[in-house]
């Protein structure tokens, strides 16, 4: 008898279990994105989404779902009104640095809190500063003086876009350019710099590598340096770029400061919402455990598979993609919060000129 | 470097002809014709143009062959201007943004009976077009960086107040109702974040809390599909409705459609080739995007050809030209995406992201590397066009049928279709909710004549004129500019076409002055029409005052010309007498017919369905609305009103399901969980 009850109880236990363990076999996985098709998120989304299909437990179908309603904030609100509180993971948010940005700079418009999500995957890029040759700086440590009293022009998306990091970075360094803003995404600027129309630009690595750097072997555009890559804690020399300095070597030099206070440590909070680790995948924080486990698990999959990191990096170019539940959070950490003092200073400096 | 010309001639050719021996052999060719069957669907369905169509297209590129993919979505990319005709002409819908103009000449005709016709010369049109922008795609890929880099924001500035120029040509008999509408479309196109400041205007977020539904949607714009189908597919239904008849005017279609619609083409032969060119030129240069192109190319066909009285009631070279050059524009947008990876069009971005996909990188040194993949893009535009074309023209005449079908039992279909449309623009409830309010003006617009077409070219322009005055003043000197040689030709062609418009405006002054005292006479509605539009233009000035000066000075701008034009229409109004050109009321010629239905209940059958979708959801309504409409309204029989709700119910399944699409839920579907689709 007792033997009998035992074998009951192991069997409901054991289908307890089963029931209870991730499967996708034959269902249809969303990622949310709050972005066009086409464009950068969505081009990132639809490269790692195979890839999360093939890893996942069941490879489910795993489709993108471009949600424009009320663009970038307002498709990420929308996500966690219907989401926010979903369980079975069937539904995953992919973000970018335009929906960490408004967030940092505290839009009112923003009702995401990314203390409500775990991160699952997140993919960093970095970014070149470069100049037209007419200025005549090739190295912008020792020409700095040339560099700053050249006519510099930046075309720019908006303040609290992603462009902050270089609008901020180009103040720090004390010199005076002149933002023309209206620009429409980075492509937009590159344009403008091709036409002679500004004279500096920066582009992130993936299309710096495709668009700029032929121009620059054929002798019109010369890098100057780069926004750098989180290495050991600190924002070191891209490995991307090893012979150009990145920003925060080029501040000390040039400035003769350290790379400390307020407005590098705010500097350093921009820089990682926007590129060190700019994009990621999430779930809710309503999610059961051993769902964000499968994905979790299924990331780090991607990231010991050669062939879909090969894809990845060609279009991303090479950075870390950060998995692992604590390298995750640390990131996200860094990419979302900011310290009281840098946040006064950046609403203050929001609102000048 | 010498002329590539000069050096590479023969390598060119190989490459050419290597690269159509490619397309046409093999799979690549099956999946061409795929992506032209997509392609031509997405392009009829009202709402879905070429960058909705591509977007769908992506998940299924992703690991294609190179080739083929590139195959398939030039297929698709290359035909939807093609057959967006079809609504434009049938229903006067435009199928695309690249059919607004067509709607101008293409529906009168297809109310003569002549849908095949102007079909037909569309098809014939676009067709050259096409082949067109192939053609200089070939020639110019090599040389053009020049041409593309010589046009700066100053450049850019001109060619937008040269598309605001052509409102002239375009307006109704008075040029101030033009003038209005023009700033009401420019006011519209403020809406949203302001493109130097990045703030949110006129979202209503100084009466309302910024979380508010109506603050969130407007803070991203609103869409230029919902305004282009609201404004002027929503007045013609109604006023198809009220009169209770087919679109056609005579029962029987016009013998020969097909065969005129060639002859058509082939006698406007230099029509076809200058909106060609005009098409590619300003499609080459990326930043005024393809929305002004039909209506520049309308303009320049209605002020260079012989006897254009009849332009807007159905003058078949008022389709030829914005055919021509709505799909030439592909060709010349490709030439920077290909070039510089900086997309000319909505389409070709999209095609951008694609060809990432597909491991083909667009860029500067694509030309150098991948010249072949370059041919396969071009040679896949020409083919795909031959095949939309053709196919196209075959089925003109079948379904200009449709014209001949009494329109209240066709109008359920139509209304569930462009409801659909609109909510596809950026798939909200405020897509809904704003086309109806922007119907609801235009209905009255034309009532009262004023320009339609103005406020779609203002709202178009909107943003390049604000973004690029700003630029232009931040980047040259006034004299820097008027050195620019490109900047000082603009101008002369702007000031030649506003003169254009001025001298057809006072030819139209004949005219009005002929035409009977009931349609030009004094009515109350007009002035409280005259007076809203003032209250816009001041709601304007005032909600805008508190933003920074970059963000202002363009919507404060243009509210105060509005208002002043507003001013001047009031005084004219208060000194003319009954009869004056000031003065349209179309309304007064109704008044004697007694079949024609009210015009509120109009309106009213049109947005019944979203009320209902208020409760139940979108898709419940919009079957049960047909259902409703077809037994009740159109007294059709019961099975077949059943049988049309169930077909659209399959339909909007179907397309939800391969769409990834939602539809608005309702209230009962917050109170209980339903399955797909109706949840």
């Amino acid at each position: 008898m007792l033997k009998k009850i035992l074998a009951v109880l192991a069997a409901s236990l054991f289908s307890v279990t089963a029931a209870l363990a991730v499967d996708y076999s034959g269902k249809t996985v969303t990622m949310w994105i709050p972005f066009k098709a086409g464009g950068g998120s969505d081009t990132w989304a639809r490269a790692i989404g195979p890839a999360f299909s093939a890893n996942l437990p069941g490879n489910p179908t795993v489709v993108v779902k471009n949600v424009t309603d009320g663009k970038a904030i307002g498709a990420s609100n929308k996500y966690f009104a219907e989401h926010g509180k979903d369980k079975d993971g069937m539904v995953v948010f992919g973000t970018s640095g335009s929906v960490q940005m408004p967030f940092i700079f505290k839009d009112e418009r923003v009702r995401y809190n990314y203390k409500n999500m775990v991160p699952i995957f997140a993919s960093g890029t970095g970014g070149v500063v470069y100049v037209r040759k007419e200025m005549g700086v090739t190295d912008i440590i020792k020409d700095f003086d040339k560099f700053k009293s050249s006519k510099l022009v930046y075309g720019s998306q908006g303040k609290t876009s992603l462009d902050a990091v270089p609008i901020l970075a180009f103040d720090m360094m004390g010199v005076d350019v002149n933002v023309v803003y209206g620009m429409k995404g980075r492509k937009a600027g590159r344009a403008a710099i091709l036409r002679g129309e500004t004279t500096v630009d920066y582009q992130t690595t993936a299309s710096y590598l495709k668009h700029v750097r032929p121009l620059v072997e054929k002798g019109e555009m010369v890098p100057i340096m780069t926004w750098g890559a989180p290495i050991g804690g600190k924002v070191e020399r891209d490995p991307n770029f090893p012979d150009l300095p990145a920003f925060p070597e080029v501040y000390e030099a040039v400035t003769g400061n350290k790379f400390k206070g307020t407005e590098a440590k705010s500097w350093t909070a921009l820089f990682y919402a926007g590129f060190a680790t700019q994009k990621y995948v999430m779930l809710p924080k309503s999610a059961k455990k051993d769902v964000v486990k499968a994905w979790q698990n299924a990331a780090a999959a991607i990231v010991n598979d050669p062939a879909a990191m090969k894809v990845l990096n060609k279009k991303l170019g090479k950075y870390d993609q950060v998995t692992g539940s604590k390298a995750l959070k640390s990131a996200l950490k860094k990419a979302t919060s900011i310290d009281s003092k840098s946040e006064k200073f950046l609403q203050s400096w929001k609102d000048t000129k | 470097m010498p002329p590539f010309f000069l050096y590479d001639i023969n390598i060119m050719f190989e490459a050419l002809f290597a690269a159509l021996a490619t397309i046409v052999s093999g799979p690549s060719l099956f999946f061409l014709i795929l992506g032209v069957l997509i392609g031509l669907v997405v392009g009829v369905i009202p709402g879905f143009g070429g960058t909705v169509g591509l977007s769908l297209l992506l998940p299924f590129v992703f690991g294609m062959e190179p080739v083929s993919g590139i195959a398939m979505m030039m297929g698709l990319l290359s035909v939807v201007a093609t057959s967006d005709t079809f609504p434009a002409v049938l229903i006067g819908v435009p199928g695309s943004v690249s059919a607004q103009a067509t709607v101008m000449d293409g529906f009168p005709l297809a109310k003569k009976g002549q849908a095949a016709r102007a079909l037909s010369a569309a098809f014939f049109s676009s067709l050259f077009g096409g082949l067109f922008g192939a053609v200089l795609l070939t020639m110019v890929i090599q040389i053009a960086k020049p041409i593309i880099l010589a046009f700066g924001t100053g450049e850019m500035l001109m060619l937008a107040i040269f598309g605001i120029s052509v409102v002239g040509t375009l307006t109704g008999s008075s040029i101030f109702k033009g003038l209005v509408a023009a700033c009401l479309g420019m006011i519209i196109g403020c809406i949203g974040i302001s493109p130097a400041s990045s703030e949110y205007r006129l979202d209503f977020s100084t009466i309302l809390e910024v979380q508010n539904p109506v603050v969130m949607y407007l803070g991203g714009g609103i869409h230029l599909m919902v305004v282009a189908i609201s404004i002027f597919a929503f007045p013609e239904i109604v006023e198809l409705l009220r009169s209770n008849k087919a679109v056609s005017e005579k029962a029987e279609l016009e013998k020969s459609g097909w065969f005129k619609g060639l002859r058509d083409f082939l006698s406007n032969k230099f029509l076809v080739l200058r909106c060609s060119f005009i098409g590619s030129l300003i499609g080459l240069i990326p930043g005024i995007g393809g929305s002004c192109i039909d209506w520049i190319s309308y303009s320049h066909a209605k002020t260079t050809v012989k006897n254009n009285e009849n332009f807007g009631k159905g003058d078949i070279r008022g389709v030829i030209g914005p055919e021509s050059s709505s799909n030439s524009k592909e060709g010349g947008a490709l030439i920077p995406t290909l070039l510089f990876g900086i997309p000319g069009s909505g389409g070709t971005a999209i095609l951008m992201g694609g060809l990432i996909l597909l491991g083909v990188d667009p860029g500067i040194t694509m030309v150098d590397t991948q010249l072949d993949l370059i041919y396969t893009i071009i040679w896949s535009l020409a083919v795909a066009n031959i095949f939309g074309a053709i196919i196209c023209v075959a089925m003109a005449k079948p379904i200009s049928q449709l014209t001949t079908i009494n329109f209240t039992i066709l109008a359920p279909f139509l209304i569930s279709l462009i409801l659909f449309a609109i909510f596809n623009s950026t798939r909200s409830w405020g897509d809904l909710i704003f086309a109806t309010f922007i119907g609801v003006i235009a209905v009255y617009m034309k009532r009262f004549d004023y320009s339609r077409v103005a406020l779609m070219i203002g709202f178009v322009l909107s943003d390049s004129i604000e973004t690029y005055l700003y630029q232009t003043m931040q980047f040259y000197t006034f004299s820097e500019l008027f050195i620019r040689p490109i900047f000082l030709v603009l101008i002369l062609i702007s000031a030649f076409s506003i003169y254009s418009g001025i001298k057809i405006i006072n030819k139209k002054d004949k005219i009005a002055n002929t035409k009977s005292d009931l349609l030009n006479a004094k009515s109350r509605p007009q002035w409280i029409f005259l007076i809203l539009l003032s209250v816009i233009s001041l709601y304007t000035i005032f909600v805008t005052d508190h933003l920074q000066y970059l963000g202002k000075i363009f919507p404060i701008s243009v509210g105060l010309f509005m208002f002043l034009f507003c001013i001047i229409i009031g005084i004219q109004m208060f000194i003319s007498k009954s009869g004056s050109k000031v003065f349209h009321d179309v309304e007064n010629l109704l008044l004697e017919n007694t079949e024609i239905r009210s015009q509120w209940l109009t309106i009213f059958w049109f947005i019944s369905p979203l009320f209902l979708s208020v409760f139940i959801g979108f898709y419940i309504s919009i079957g049960l609305f047909v259902f409703i409409f077809l037994s009740k309204i159109a007294r059709v029989s019961f099975r077949f009103s059943l049988i049309s709700s169930i077909g659209v119910w399959i339909a909007l399944a179907a397309i939800s399901h391969f769409m990834i699409m939602d539809f608005p839920p309702g209230i009962l579907q917050s109170y209980i969980e339903l399955p797909w689709p109706i949840n």
